[in-house]
């Protein structure tokens, strides 16, 4: 009598829920784009974009604004994904980065951050809500290197603090410089005129970089920097000694007020657990291009969460931007997203020529120094077929 | 493919929870089946959305929590789950559950697949616990093998018991002749369930006794001893792991994710086993593998049955477990038998599909119940 009774049920009221087939993945492409400049291309703003984009039988394509070495994906990354389930991204990244060096973690980053819009574009919801979304709003900082020596030491003090004022004036509340200057405490006299002319609330990062100034600094030399720092009430100092060394920055962060913060390059879940495990960091910065995608930075923000660390995500600029933005939203650890930009300028600014690859010509909210978590699906960039194909320049 | 004019539609606007209901519903059985152990009462689980989706769990907490829940929910976002869990959501991970099957749902996939989608097969095990004493002391050896060999008929890899019978060395004299009876390749589990045999006057294992147990459950052929020690003992079953080559295993006890990096910084643990719903639900266990990923540590779910099994099986295809508990199944019940009323409530005719003693992910969406609203609304106490 149930029976019958359920069978009237299940057909008389309500059709039942679609299933949802598998998805696989048809396709994978590399190319950029050139958008116009007007004829005469201003050196702060961004007219090359490059694009990775991942077809499926569902009919829906990934876009991400991360270039992969076009050698890379048809000699690794296609092989291993092409006719694969689309959302098996957990098990296609631990087969990628198993047998991957470097530069191949992050020829798989593009594809990976492709294969989430497509996700989300099949789910017509943001990224971010998929992953069980922490907040809607990311506080942006402003990396900012300007025109000049790499190491900025023909850079006006007052010129960055000009800048400061001006990232300021626009509602921003933070800025990132180098800590380059051949004269360490160069870059902590720089941060007192810049800290003078912005007053006692906006945030100045200052960023060593590791071993990309071309030397490391000593630990007394650090210590003498840090020291500098805090009596400027600058917010953190960045990768003060080589990326690899787990000890200096916890003696450095134990000894001093000022955050040490690091981790740009890490490349494994298993790095970020040795930086946790030593304390080495007061605040871990993996990158999601380069640890593995969105999928690994929220892995890694789970176990930085787990010991109490902040996890605040190493940024990029332009387009490149959208997966960073999901992945930061899905973080209940992670204030910030570091926005670099191509000199200084504001980030609006910088990605403006490129408005022209989006449908509604419009990239991210930016209101009161914060990004906003898009509404649109996927990654968050309605981007225009016709303009990806007429802007073109790579095949 | 979309048009450019249906992309620009697409706008994923907010989707609020604009209401909970939990109330329990009893399925109609015959008394035989019910004396048999046959799940037909749930408590359920309902988070309607200004999506005009609603979202189903039958692993709620009791309508006492109602109110609770209702002021933590109504009004929020749905998807902000991580929101959710730090304001309170943790402890409802019945509700988190119906949360997440209203978000697949509405995104039209299961949701595993929202979460890295590691999997889509995970071997079942079917912990068994025998109508009678608690200690199991009143089931002979030979039922246990007997029940062990029944499911291995069925396909099924492995069965776990309770390790609970007061001389505790009688427990591996059973391990020994279930093995005799389903021959290697079969894993036969043990249970110790920490402080739980309290409830039967027993006390927690002094590590003595813990060691002489694992040794001997080793050599009778056991495949992990669980919960051996105190749920808030970090070093014991790490000492313990270190003396013997079986796993041990836990985590079934903790809430949230503190007490797993406990786990994970100590090596407490060879297996952890995070409760698909006491933890916090689907997210927190998917947070606690990738923790455990870190150290190379596998994270399998604790388990449970029937319709409340759905939300542990998103976690565990999300993850990629290797094994899915199914519990506590009553012999010499097999548990498509014993979850079977729970289909008079769904249009999918069979809960879930099982090949070989693996669950297959449904390809249906949310949770992978396809739910009847008005069965579910007839069938309420």
């Amino acid at each position: 009598m149930v029976a019958t009774r359920r069978g009237f049920l299940a057909g008389a009221l309500g059709a039942a829920c679609a299933t949802a087939a598998p998805v696989k993945i048809t396709g994978v492409e590399t190319f950029a784009v050139r958008v116009p400049d007007g004829g005469s291309p201003d050196p702060l703003r961004v007219y090359r974009y490059p694009v990775t984009r991942v077809h499926t039988d569902a009919g829906i394509t990934g876009t991400s604004f991360i270039g992969i070495d076009p050698t890379l994906l048809e000699s690794w990354v296609k092989p291993a994904l092409l006719g694969q389930d689309l959302f098996a991204i957990d098990r296609h990244m631990k087969r990628l980065q198993m047998n991957s060096g470097e530069s191949r973690t992050q020829g798989w980053s593009g594809v990976e951050h492709a294969m989430w819009d497509c996700v989300g574009r099949l789910a017509g919801r943001p990224v971010a809500e998929l992953l069980g979304k922490a907040k809607d709003r990311l506080r942006i900082y402003r990396t900012t290197v300007f025109p000049g020596k790499q190491d900025q030491s023909d850079v006006p003090y007052e010129r960055q603090a000009e800048f400061a004022k001006r990232l300021q004036s626009n509602g921003y509340t933070a800025i990132k410089i180098r800590a380059w200057r051949p004269r360490p405490m160069d870059d902590v006299d720089a941060t007192g005129v810049i800290r003078a002319a912005v007053g006692p609330s906006f945030k100045i990062m200052l960023d060593r970089t590791a071993v990309r100034p071309g030397w490391v600094w000593d630990y007394p030399t650090a210590l003498q920097v840090a020291r500098g720092l805090e009596k400027h009430n600058a917010y953190w100092l960045e990768e003060p000694f080589d990326g690899m060394d787990l000890q200096g920055p916890a003696r450095l962060a134990a000894e001093t007020d000022i955050l040490i913060t690091g981790g740009e390059l890490g490349r494994t879940l298993f790095e970020f657990a040795a930086f946790l495990h030593n304390k080495t960091y007061d605040i871990v910065q993996p990158d999601t291009r380069i640890c593995g995608g969105i999928w690994a930075a929220k892995k890694i923000s789970t176990l930085a969460a787990s010991f109490g660390v902040p996890c605040v995500q190493h940024g990029t600029g332009g387009f490149a931007l959208a997966g960073y933005i999901q992945a930061g939203c899905a973080m209940t650890n992670c204030e910030w997203q570091e926005m670099i930009g191509a000199g200084p300028n504001l980030p609006t600014e910088e990605w403006e020529p490129g408005l022209v690859l989006l449908e509604d010509k419009k990239a991210w909210r930016v209101e009161n120094g914060y990004v906003l978590l898009p509404k649109a699906p996927g990654l968050g960039l309605r981007v225009s077929e016709a303009a990806l194909k007429e802007y073109r320049i790579r095949a | 493919m979309l048009s450019r004019r249906s992309l620009l539609l697409a706008l994923a606007g907010p989707v609020r929870v604009t209401g909970v209901e939990i109330y329990d519903i009893r399925i109609p059985v015959t008394q035989d089946e019910a004396e048999a152990g046959l799940m037909h009462a749930f408590n359920v689980v309902e988070v309607a959305t200004s999506a005009g989706v609603t979202g189903y769990s039958f692993a709620g907490p009791g309508t006492a929590h109602l109110p609770a829940v209702r002021r933590l929910l109504t009004g929020q976002d749905l998807f902000a789950i991580e929101k959710h869990l730090d304001n309170g959501l943790e402890k409802w991970g019945g509700v988190e559950h119906a949360l997440w099957d209203a978000i697949g749902r509405i995104a039209k996939q299961p949701v595993y697949r929202l979460l890295g989608g590691a999997s889509t097969r995970v071997k079942a095990y079917v912990t068994c616990v025998w109508p009678g004493k608690e200690d199991q002391q009143h089931v002979s050896y030979r039922e246990q093998a007997e029940q062990a060999m029944r499911l291995q008929k069925a396909g099924f890899p492995g069965m776990k018991i309770r390790a609970w019978r007061p001389n505790p060395l009688d427990d591996a004299d059973a391990c020994a002749e279930i093995r005799a009876a389903t021959g290697p390749g079969f894993a036969i589990m043990f249970d110790r369930t920490a402080h739980v045999p309290s409830i039967i006057g027993q006390k927690v294992w002094s590590f003595d006794t813990g060691l002489r147990v694992a040794r001997a459950l080793q050599r009778a052929g056991a495949y992990w001893l669980e919960e051996p020690f105190a749920r808030d003992d970090y070093k014991s079953p790490a000492r313990l792991a270190a003396m013997v080559d079986i796993p041990i295993t836990g985590g079934e006890g903790y809430v949230g994710t503190g007490s797993f990096q406990q786990c994970l910084v100590n090596r407490t643990y060879d297996i952890l086993q995070p409760e698909g719903r006491g933890s916090g639900g689907i997210l927190t266990c998917r947070k606690v593998a990738s923790m455990a990923e870190a150290y190379h540590v596998p994270c399998i779910l604790h388990g449970t049955m029937a319709l409340m099994l759905a939300g542990w099986l998103q976690a565990t295809f999300a993850t990629g477990a290797e094994w899915q508990e199914v519990a506590l199944v009553r012999p010499p019940l097999l548990p498509q038998q014993q979850w079977a009323p729970g289909a008079k409530v769904l249009r999918n005719k069979e809960l879930y599909r099982i090949e070989n003693g693996e669950i297959v992910a449904s390809e249906l969406p949310g949770l992978g119940l396809d739910v009847i609203p008005e069965a579910l609304r007839e069938f309420r106490v």
